[in-house]
């Protein structure tokens, strides 16, 4: 006897059930609305702090030891002080968009924001 | 036993679409990025290998080279040759110092002197390198000024030696001369990679998604993350360098006037010419910063562009006004992402 090659309306739920729960799957681990932006300060080359974004609810200001003070909000990071008499560092505002970056050079000391970049983000900025 | 299979099926189908959904989503020219000093700047190498570990060493033999070859020519450092010969000592130089000084002086004629490494001086008395830049007098302008010129270096065999109390620096060059170190380290590997040495950048490789790589030019108007335009750049597989010098780094602001770091080396005084920033384009990280130092202290003319059309890949000049000329080799690959603030003229509005 052939066996019938037809979907039954039990299986054709099950495979919908699939579809959503693997799609809800995916949106749910790539976090509300967007992917994992994590903030990260780096002095001499090594990651010193690093913060997912998504679970920062309120800001909350670092005092590093080399003498800059960094913020970090749900919504970006950035330096806030410095001990160096230029202070771009702290002119380059709240970083907020995955690829961005901001230095101190006296302080050897480097916020970045990792994660997947926006589609349009370059792949470096020259200055 | 076909509600067996079905269900086998079932979970077999979900793991695939969890698969399919996160490779779509997923970037696939990621990369590895590390960060260090050098040079007065903060470094940063991004390099596209599927380990992280070789990725850092990797970007630790990078910043290595450009580390030692900052020991030999940054002005500040005690130790460099280029201070030794600055303290008027004679000098057996190293073959990158020597390298570097041989293009230098060729940039230097090329450029009608617009590109000197021989105001070190005059680089020293402003103090944009320092913490407290200031206003100089005339007369110490004038003083230091006198000390310029390649003629006063002077050579005794393989030994190197600065006359009239000359002193150099290298600092418009230094930048892409050592992305040039970090792109022959680079060309031992078969990975794709990013560096960045203070905003001086070498692309090397194709883009891993074999799209163009994409290169923002700084909103010289704007903070340091914003962008005016971008470059869709190719390199052929091989190495391209972007370099952009502006009026709107290292600058100060005495009596109410504003000084920035690019000085004119007929006058002593920052470049005044109504330009905002040069970007240069080159298959040389050498030329690329010191052409685009040399093309802002030119200014735009045909004279600069001649020097473009023979040494770069292609220039783009941003003016005071908001006006924006981009040379003929770049015109296909820039778009300009701010056009409220910017506008792009074209040789038929410049004549």
């Amino acid at each position: 006897m052939k066996a019938s090659t037809k979907i039954k309306a039990g299986d054709a739920a099950v495979l919908a059930a699939v579809l959503a729960l693997a799609a809800a799957v995916f949106f749910f681990s790539r976090g509300n609305g967007g992917a994992r932006v994590l903030a990260e300060i780096i002095v001499d080359g090594q990651t010193v702090y690093e913060y997912d974004l998504r679970e920062i609810t309120e800001e909350q200001t670092l005092e590093l030891t080399n003498g800059v003070a960094v913020e970090i909000t749900p919504g970006g990071i950035r330096f806030v002080s410095s001990f160096c008499k230029g202070k771009d560092c702290v002119r380059c505002g709240l970083l907020t968009k995955a690829g961005q970056s901001a230095v101190c050079v006296p302080a050897k000391t480097v916020i970045t924001l990792e994660g997947v970049p926006e589609k349009d983000a370059p792949d470096a900025i020259s200055y | 036993m076909r509600k067996k299979k079905l269900y086998l099926s079932v979970f077999a189908l979900f793991f695939s679409l969890i698969s399919v959904f996160s490779s779509c989503g997923a970037n696939k020219a990621a990369g590895f990025t590390s960060t260090s000093f050098s040079m007065g700047s903060a470094v940063s190498s991004k390099v596209f290998c599927e380990s992280e570990r070789q990725a850092k060493s990797i970007s630790g033999e990078i910043f290595s080279s450009i580390d030692a070859l900052d020991r030999l020519i940054s002005a500040t450092s005690e130790s460099s040759e280029t201070a030794a010969l600055n303290r008027g000592e004679e000098v057996p130089l190293s073959d990158d110092t020597l390298d570097i000084l041989t293009k230098s002086v060729g940039i230097y004629g090329a450029t009608g002197g617009a590109l000197d490494v021989t105001l070190g001086a005059l680089t020293k008395l402003w103090g944009f390198s320092s913490d407290s830049p200031s206003l100089p007098s005339e007369g110490d302008v004038e003083k230091a000024l006198s000390t310029a010129g390649t003629d006063n270096i002077a050579s005794t065999g393989k030994s190197y030696t600065l006359k009239n109390g000359a002193e150099l620096d290298f600092g418009a060059v230094g930048k892409g001369a050592g992305c040039d170190k970090a792109e022959e380290i680079l060309r031992r590997y078969d990975f794709s990679a990013v560096v960045s040495i203070g905003g001086t950048i070498l692309l090397h490789g194709e883009r891993p998604d074999g799209e163009s790589w994409s290169v923002g030019i700084r909103d010289p108007k704007g903070q340091a993350n914003d962008v005016m335009a971008t470059l869709s750049l190719n390199t052929g597989g091989d190495a391209l360098f972007v370099s952009t010098s502006g009026s709107y780094e290292k600058r100060f602001t005495e009596n109410g006037k504003t000084y920035h770091h690019i000085l004119n080396g007929k006058t002593g005084y920052p470049v005044e010419n109504g330009l905002l920033a040069v970007t240069a384009v080159s298959k040389e990280g050498f030329i690329s910063d010191a052409l685009s130092t040399a093309l802002f202290v030119m200014g735009f003319g045909e004279d600069s562009l001649e020097l473009t059309r023979k040494y770069l890949e292609g220039a783009v000049f941003v003016f005071e006004n908001g006006s924006v000329y981009v040379s003929d080799g770049l015109k296909d690959r820039f778009e300009l992402t701010d056009a409220e603030s910017y506008d792009l003229i074209t040789d038929e509005s410049i004549n």
